[in-house]
């Protein structure tokens, strides 16, 4: 049954060809799609040269090198570095468009650090890393001439002794964590000046106006949204700046979370001036950030780690996700379905992101959407402390360690520093099931959007045919689904490599993730500034949110668990003794 | 009384800047010192800046690392390490490569 709420789109049960130009559905498709083209025209049209002889020769050299050792060696890293370093968006105008694009940065003691780091400030604190780099340098360069030299033991032997092969492979594992940490104390005594106070305006502006299109054609007033769009703007940089602090590095509370929490406190405080409120279109960034969202499900990326990846991370997260939606409706009977779907896709599938679709594909209000981030913020926040070190704990397999925290914890920066905390291994296998996680995604919000046109928003009886279900469903959800298909054929068509290279450290990383990130921030400083604290508590009534997303996860962890241990270590444990 | 205190606008703007307050102290007064007592906080600190993750970073086009990891994986599928062939000829030790570079290609965004 579809509401007639302001919070939620409407729909009015017909479409007429004016939707395509006055309908915000289908501007975020349009908006979406005009960024996503400019990014294929940048980055994928003439791919430099040297890209495929680089990355021929580091493939050459890691297949010989997989036929001479048993382990992963020296020169095996050196040439899969090698490859990581090929960046489409180090070129001179990738450089260009990530300048323009760039968010507040970090800072510890001085917010105004985030906006503008002089010369001088840069120079002196270059000069005080520089020391710590140098000795991360004499220390990494120590272990990987020990690393070479228990390396060159294990061939001597022809490769024939186990225990000079696992000397070799411990050595080398303690030169990259050398080398990761001579890496970072070497960026750091490398610190640059920095103004953000010229390029911020300018985004602002050109945001602002790339908006103001849509607003014109679907009849809304461009100098009030222009007008409301620089407060909104302004909160957004706040929000940025302060994810970028330091110490919230140790909460999980990133830009987003901030956005939201800025938002209402100005709300519910001092209150939302009038004039910031036509710029306050959740629905409209949120869904322009979505299809751009589209372009980073890459379907290819299922197959990262093999058949125990797509076990861990597509078998288990559908169930856990369905589950859990039966066990709010069923059991603790929760009155809004929206609301229920949305904290299930957020607690099984991957946090807010996952959370952000949902919620926009089933038409949930945007109260239902901040609590359900509110409880994966909250939850991310204790499970990226309390998983790794239960796993050291109860010595628990890096793999296994890293394979369950990817398949359970929500956000996926939580999901990486959690690995890491543990170990190079941890890291690696958590981040690669939590990405393959993410592009289910795609799946998840095309599944919500078709159930709740079919079954959810028809009356008890009523079969909807296929008209109806065109009417209803939300348009945006067919961009983000053609941006998805899209890239993922490019991709496949690219190959790994290639495909990594190009869009992902190119179409991807250098354009359409910062546009979406910033769109994304305005949508949450947007919510903030629009919710009440009152309606807020309404929806977190008896508890029943913060039960169901208990619930779910206790069962999360334990199928995942269980579903880790049979695919890496029963199933294939030859593969997981190389990772 | 307590209504309209809550209705002016300055009460408002006092009620912005306790919750301001209340903000700071938690992020800035408490939550160091709760780092401080705690090296496991102190460890998942240190190894997000070596990586140059960030606990808060939504997707993960977001977090280098997960590029690094992915091909990471990648290799592992695509070219499995396993050595000379087993009851073939006798195994080449050939080479040994040190990595010119001081290491691999982990987070390039090092926040502080």
């Amino acid at each position: 049954m579809a509401t007639n709420d302001s919070n939620v789109v409407v729909d009015h049960g017909h479409s007429r060809l004016s939707d395509l130009w006055t309908k915000e559905d289908y501007w975020a498709i349009w908006l979406g799609f005009v960024i996503i083209i400019a990014g294929i025209c940048v980055y994928l049209l003439n791919p430099p040269a040297e890209y495929g002889e680089k990355i021929d020769k580091a493939n050459a050299v890691m297949a010989a090198e997989a036929q001479r050792a048993p382990f992963k060696t020296l020169a095996y890293y050196k040439a899969q570095d090698d490859k990581a370093k090929i960046k489409a968006m180090d070129s001179p105008t990738g450089k260009a468009i990530s300048a323009f694009l760039k968010t507040p940065g970090g800072w510890s003691d001085n917010p105004l650090d985030s906006f503008y780091v002089s010369k001088a400030a840069a120079d002196a604190k270059a000069a005080a890393n520089a020391e710590k780099a140098v000795e991360a340098k004499t220390k990494a360069d120590a272990a990987l001439a020990a690393a070479v030299t228990a390396e060159t033991a294990a061939a001597d032997a022809a490769f024939a002794d186990a225990s000079l092969n696992d000397g070799a492979k411990a050595k080398i594992a303690e030169w990259r964590a050398a080398a990761a940490k001579a890496k970072s104390a070497a960026d750091k005594a490398k610190s640059k000046p920095m103004n953000l106070l010229t390029s911020l305006p300018l985004l602002m502006v050109g945001m602002g106006l790339f908006f103001a299109i849509g607003m014109k054609f679907m009849g809304k007033s461009v100098p009030g949204f222009l007008l409301g769009f620089i407060a909104v703007f302004a909160v957004a940089c706040l929000a940025t700046m302060m994810g970028s602090q330091a110490t919230m590095k140790y909460w999980g509370i990133g830009t987003e979370a901030w956005a939201i929490i800025i938002g209402m406190l100005i709300a519910n405080t001092v209150g939302t001036p009038k004039w910031i409120k036509p710029a306050l279109e959740v629905e409209y960034f949120i869904k322009t950030g979505l299809v751009l969202l589209g372009a980073e499900v890459l379907f290819d990326k299922i197959i990262a780690i093999g058949i125990p990846g797509i076990f861990v991370a597509w078998v288990v997260t559908p169930i856990v996700l369905i589950c859990t939606f039966i066990f709010g409706q069923r059991i603790l009977k929760m009155e809004s379905k929206t609301l229920n779907i949305t904290i299930s896709a957020d607690m099984s599938v991957c946090g807010t992101s996952a959370a952000i679709a949902t919620a926009a594909a089933c038409r949930a209000k945007k109260e239902e959407l901040t609590l359900s981030i509110g409880l994966s913020l909250v939850f991310t926040a204790i499970m990226m402390i309390a998983m790794p070190a239960f796993i050291k704990a109860v010595d628990m397999p890096q793999i296994l360690g890293g394979a369950w925290m990817g398949g359970t914890i929500d956000a996926t920066g939580a999901v990486a520093a959690a690995g890491a905390f543990l170990g190079e291994k941890a890291l690696y296998v958590a981040a690669t099931i939590k990405m393959i996680q993410n592009v289910l995604i795609g799946v998840t919000a095309f599944g919500v959007a078709v159930y709740w046109c079919t079954r959810v928003e028809c009356r008890e009886g009523h079969s909807v045919g296929v008209g109806e279900i065109w009417h209803r469903f939300p348009k945006f959800v067919l961009g983000f689904l053609a941006a998805s298909i899209v890239f993922s054929l490019i991709s496949g068509n690219l190959g790994p490599d290639m495909g990594k290279a190009l869009l992902d450290q190119g179409v991807l990383k250098g354009l359409t993730a910062s546009a979406r990130g910033w769109f994304f921030c305005l949508a949450f400083t947007a919510i903030g500034l629009a919710t009440n604290f009152r309606e807020l508590a309404h929806y977190f009534k008896g508890g029943k949110p913060l039960i169901l997303y208990v619930c779910g996860q206790s069962f999360n962890l334990v199928l995942t668990l269980a579903m880790a241990y049979v695919m890496f270590y029963i199933v294939f444990p030859e593969i997981t003794a190389k990772i | 009384m307590r209504h309209s205190l809550r209705h002016t606008f300055i009460g408002r703007l006092a009620a912005l800047g306790v919750s301001v307050a209340v903000l700071w102290a938690l992020f800035f007064v408490a939550g160091p010192r709760v780092v401080a007592h705690l090296p496991a906080l102190q460890h998942y600190g240190a190894v997000q800046d070596i990586y140059g993750i960030r606990s808060g970073q939504l997707y993960y086009t977001d977090v280098e690392m997960s590029q690094q990891a992915e091909i990471n994986s990648r290799s592992t599928w695509r070219f499995t390490p396993t050595g000379p062939a087993k009851g073939g000829g006798p195994a080449v030790p050939g080479p040994v490569v040190a990595p010119m570079a001081a290491g691999p290609a982990a987070g390039t965004a090092v926040p502080r």
